[in-house]
């Protein structure tokens, strides 16, 4: 086991490198630059000599290669970042500044829709084709296909609006509640308001997939034998559906629990858009359409190392969860 | 039970058989009304009613009568308690109302009139105003930010510099005592500054501020989007603490409208910085300026907030419409709303004070449904859209073939198909508002005979499919936009339309903004391609960048990195402009520049299709509000008048 997972770290370097790589080139690729949005090129007479020093200022008129290997140098040898070009404050402190935000929403939405989706799921594969399953079945289409800002825009129009203030409309937090003027509780419950709609949003609409997926994994392992035997054996149906089956059939959803953790610190970027929320999804997809390479990159590592502590964690839940599973 | 009031024994037994404890966590209130006829009243939550057979009093809330003394008249008690609940329920729903309104920003504030450009009321300082901007602020480094939502709030911290545009659309003196002296040979200017005016850190402002913060955007180390704005500038010294001299390399009018307006930066804060390193400097992290709004927190994503500057040099003064300058407004915060639908729901939420420049397709319908809430400003934009013709790429090189197709484009359909109505027709290439506008420009009105007589005169003939060719050449235009907009789609679809009616064959493409520039406009891939301009004020910097050669900027792979896109060249033209840049005089070069329109418009270089009518939306309760014609009501300079507070 310790020597799979030494032979799964050491994987990782060569595909760090590779999508690093990858990433900054393809970026380099599109057209415009970074300094043509900081110059407003488009719009404004700057001499074409400008626009060079500042490109050799930000190393923009290096080669590719070299560009990179710089990038990686500050990273590997100072645990430098960078700083991002259009507001030269270090990534790490944005970054870490809009965290919390992103962070809250993310993991109460995780919470959520598993609480939630785990046990429709089970309901609907013990109770198969009754109301309750075609129902559920019905709402995991539509929050699959429903896009997300959509169903935002929605709830805000019909949720929010008519609420007169109740409900806001978006943003995070109401500006005269501070630590200073009111009590703890006082400030989750601001908090709670304006969590309410974003966080409603995410769940709905990822909620789909894993109502259908605990209802397939449930349904295929009720047929196994040893639940016959259970049942057989004379057990409650209680005992045979919570701790025979649904351990079962959780597997699968372990997996997937492993993908969703990974997205935690991504940020749904078109929730928090619509919402106003302020998180890293929206800072990643700013620094992208402005071409902020610094932040892109940091952002796109910060991603690959989440990902991989998160897929790594899910393997390693996987061996104590299921004890047939060994890793040679 | 012991601490209630002697009561009759059967109510007593009702309680108690109830559980004392029970009773006593559902028990909201006790009370004696009358103690000289005995009554008193238990107030309890709604769920006894039942169990207690005790009457309904309002949603919640149930009560039972008793009598406290021993006497017959128990009936009346109920009568009584009830109209003792209707003061207790009275004050509790009132001091729930007040918790709420706590909660939500309704600036304080008579219903005064609501357009606010003339006003009897006296403005005192107050108030909160909260508008939107789709982005963050990218950076609050003043010389170095190239965002206008970066720039509403550096705008209110570091206000104006040495001149301004004033109302008529004049510069005009506003850190500068009055206009500055200008020298024989037109190359020296001599401010003097105005006195008394402080930094938000209580430090004076002097001209050392102004020679220093020149010389920073004058610094070779410096890159930053202001560059060329002050190009002209030679040299700047400081004579004495309140005189300001300024030398460019050569007479340049424009000057007073964009290069004399450099906000200052304080020395005393900066002055140790070299200026390569300024950019990512810690001070601008709480920014210290002269304006008329002192900088409080900025909250990244979230928001910025400024507060009232009281010791603004401009306070008291008399201001545009009748009005009086501030800043009155105590508190002015930016949100950051990325999504335009939902900054709309903050606006008709009231979450928002103001929106300015509200999507056309919303205006009706606000103007309609939020009467009573809002107050709508409509005001003609000082730019238009209009089309480039490429005018070294075949068909568009031919000049009746631009003409054509300008008398062929019923721009008519367009506003009211595509713009609702909402822009007027712009006749050349200076907006209908500017103050060098040649009011007898008449451009190109919709003739589709004309157009097709004029590419008949330019030798082409119709061929079989109806298109006209000469030469064996059909007359196709490539017409390029960026997607993501349906105006711009329309027009594309309109153009298409009405010039296949004249026999001319339009492609259409859609690119994203950087192909469109890289790809397009650059290399001279188009023929037409649609955008917009905000006029510049001082009609130099826009005539000069679009239609004056030397804007044409041809590298060895004939790609043009100037911004003359069209690569229109008229030597007449770029004389009028060369000499409209040395004439000081606004008169001659109103006339200057109105000869230069005409020019312009008969050479075709373009069409100029619309220009909008754009409407700002503000919350009724705030007064002072002042439309200014070309840029709205959320100008800097003149939302210094508006005030919410009343003084008696």
């Amino acid at each position: 086991m310790k020597r799979y997972l030494l032979r799964r770290l050491l994987q990782l370097i060569p595909l760090f490198f590779i999508i690093t790589f990858m990433t900054f080139g393809l970026y380099q690729l599109a057209p415009g630059g970074p300094e043509q949005i900081f110059l407003r090129g488009e719009n404004s007479n700057i001499n074409p000599a400008d626009i060079e020093k500042l490109k050799e200022k930000w190393g923009l008129n290096k080669p590719l290669h070299v560009q990179y290997l710089t990038w990686l140098k500050n990273l590997v040898i100072h645990g430098d970042l960078g700083n991002s070009y259009i507001s030269q404050r270090p990534v790490t402190e944005t970054w870490l500044a809009r965290l919390p935000a992103t962070l809250q929403l993310n993991i109460i939405e995780l919470f959520l829709i598993f609480a939630l989706a785990i046990p429709l799921g089970i309901v609907c594969a013990v109770r198969q084709y009754s109301w309750i399953d075609y129902g559920a079945q019905t709402f995991s289409f539509l929050g699959h296909s429903m896009p997300s800002f959509w169903v935002g825009l929605m709830l805000i129009l019909f949720v929010a609006l008519p609420s007169h203030g109740a409900i806001p409309t978006s943003g995070y937090r109401s500006f005269e509640v501070t630590p200073e003027t009111h009590t703890w509780l006082g400030i989750m419950l601001d908090r709670a308001r304006y969590m309410l709609l974003p966080v409603i949003t995410l769940t709905v609409t990822g909620m789909a997939a894993i109502t259908r997926y605990m209802r397939n994994s449930m349904l295929e392992v009720l047929k196994e034998d040893y639940i016959r035997t259970a049942r057989a054996k004379g057990l409650a149906d209680r005992v045979v559906i919570y701790k025979h089956a649904m351990r079962n059939a959780l597997l699968p959803i372990i997996t997937i629990m492993g993908v969703f953790l990974a997205t935690i610190f991504d940020g749904s970027a078109i929730v928090e858009m619509i919402f106003a929320w302020p998180g890293v999804g929206q800072y990643g997809l700013n620094a992208v359409t402005s071409q902020d390479h610094p932040v892109v990159m940091a952002l796109l590592l910060f991603g690959f190392m989440v990902g991989t502590v998160a897929s790594f964690s899910t393997e390693i839940v996987y061996v104590l969860v299921d004890p047939r599973i060994r890793y040679s | 039970m012991e601490d209630y009031l002697p009561m009759s024994a059967c109510l007593a037994r009702k309680i108690i058989g109830f559980s004392g404890d029970h009773a006593k966590n559902l028990l909201v209130e006790k009370k004696i009304l009358n103690d000289k006829q005995g009554f008193g009243v238990l107030v309890f939550k709604r769920r006894c009613i039942r169990k207690l057979e005790a009457k309904r009093a309002a949603p919640g809330v149930a009560y039972l009568a008793f009598p406290t003394k021993q006497t017959e008249k128990t009936e009346g008690g109920h009568a009584v308690a009830r109209k003792y609940l209707v003061g207790f329920l009275s004050l509790l729903l009132a001091s729930s109302l007040i918790v709420s309104a706590c909660t939500t920003k309704k600036p304080s504030g008579n219903n005064g009139n609501n357009n606010g450009s003339t006003t009897e009321q006296k403005p005192a300082a107050g108030g909160e105003i909260i508008f939107d901007a789709p982005e963050d602020p990218d950076t609050l480094a003043l010389y170095w930010l190239s965002s206008a939502y970066a720039a509403e709030i550096t705008n209110r911290v570091y206000g104006d510099g040495l001149m301004r545009i004033g109302f008529d659309y004049k510069p005009e003196a506003a850190l500068a005592e009055t206009q500055p002296t200008i020298s024989a040979d037109g190359k020296t200017y001599t401010f003097k500054t105005r006195q008394g005016v402080k930094f938000h850190d209580g430090k004076p402002l002097t001209a050392h501020d102004f020679e220093f913060s020149y010389n920073v955007v004058l610094s070779d180390d410096y890159q930053g989007p202001d560059k060329s704005t002050y190009d002209m500038i030679q040299s700047v010294k400081a004579k004495d603490d309140y005189t300001l001299e300024i030398v460019l390399k050569e007479p340049f009018a424009p000057f007073l409208f964009g290069g004399a307006s450099l906000q200052p930066i304080p020395k005393h804060i900066f002055g140790n910085i070299p200026v390569k390193d300024m950019e990512g400097a810690e001070a601008w992290k709480k920014p210290i300026g002269a304006g008329p709004y002192k900088f409080v927190e900025w909250q990244s994503g979230q928001y910025v907030l400024v507060e009232r500057n009281p010791e603004y040099w401009e306070m008291g003064k008399p201001g545009a419409n009748k009005g009086t300058f501030g800043p009155w407004i105590e508190k002015v915060r930016m949100r950051v709303i990325p999504e335009e639908n939902t900054a709309m729901a903050a606006l008709e939420a009231g979450e928002l004070s103001f929106r300015d420049s509200v999507e056309p397709a919303h205006v009706d319908r606000l103007k309609a449904d939020f009467k009573d809430k809002l107050v709508a400003f409509d005001w003609d934009r000082m730019g238009y859209g209009y089309q480039t013709f490429n005018v070294e790429a075949f068909p568009t090189n031919i000049k009746e073939v631009r003409q054509a197709l300008s008398y062929g484009l019923n721009r008519d359909a367009i506003i009211k198909g595509v713009m609702d109505n909402k822009a007027s027709l712009p006749a050349g290439p200076i907006p209908p508002i500017h103050w060098a506008f040649d009011k007898t420009a008449k451009g190109y009105p919709y003739d589709a005979k004309k157009a097709e007589e004029l590419i008949q005169s330019a030798g082409f003939k119709k061929n079989a499919n109806g298109i006209y060719e000469k030469d064996g050449k059909p007359l196709k235009v490539t017409y390029v936009g960026t997607k993501g907009s349906s105006i711009i789609e329309g027009i594309a679809l309109q153009s298409q339309k009405d010039w296949k009616a004249i026999g001319v064959d339009t492609e259409i493409l859609m690119v994203d903004f950087n192909t469109l520039l890289d790809k397009h406009m650059k290399p001279g891939e188009f023929n037409v391609v649609f955008s917009g301009l905000g006029f510049s004020i001082d009609p130099h910097y826009s005539f000069d960048s679009n239609y004056h050669s030397k804007n044409i900027r041809l590298d060895e792979k004939g790609v043009n990195n100037g911004s003359n896109r069209g690569r229109y060249k008229n030597p007449k033209v770029d004389e009028l402009v060369d000499k409209g840049a040395r004439t000081t005089d606004l008169a001659e070069r109103q006339k200057i520049y109105q000869e230069a329109q005409k020019l312009v418009i008969d050479d075709a270089p373009a069409n100029w299709i619309y220009v909008n009518v754009w409407t700002d939306f503000a919350k009724k309760e705030i007064q002072g509000i002042v439309n200014w014609n070309g840029y709205g009501i959320n100008t800097t300079q003149y939302m210094n008048q508006w005030f919410t507070a009343t003084s008696k």
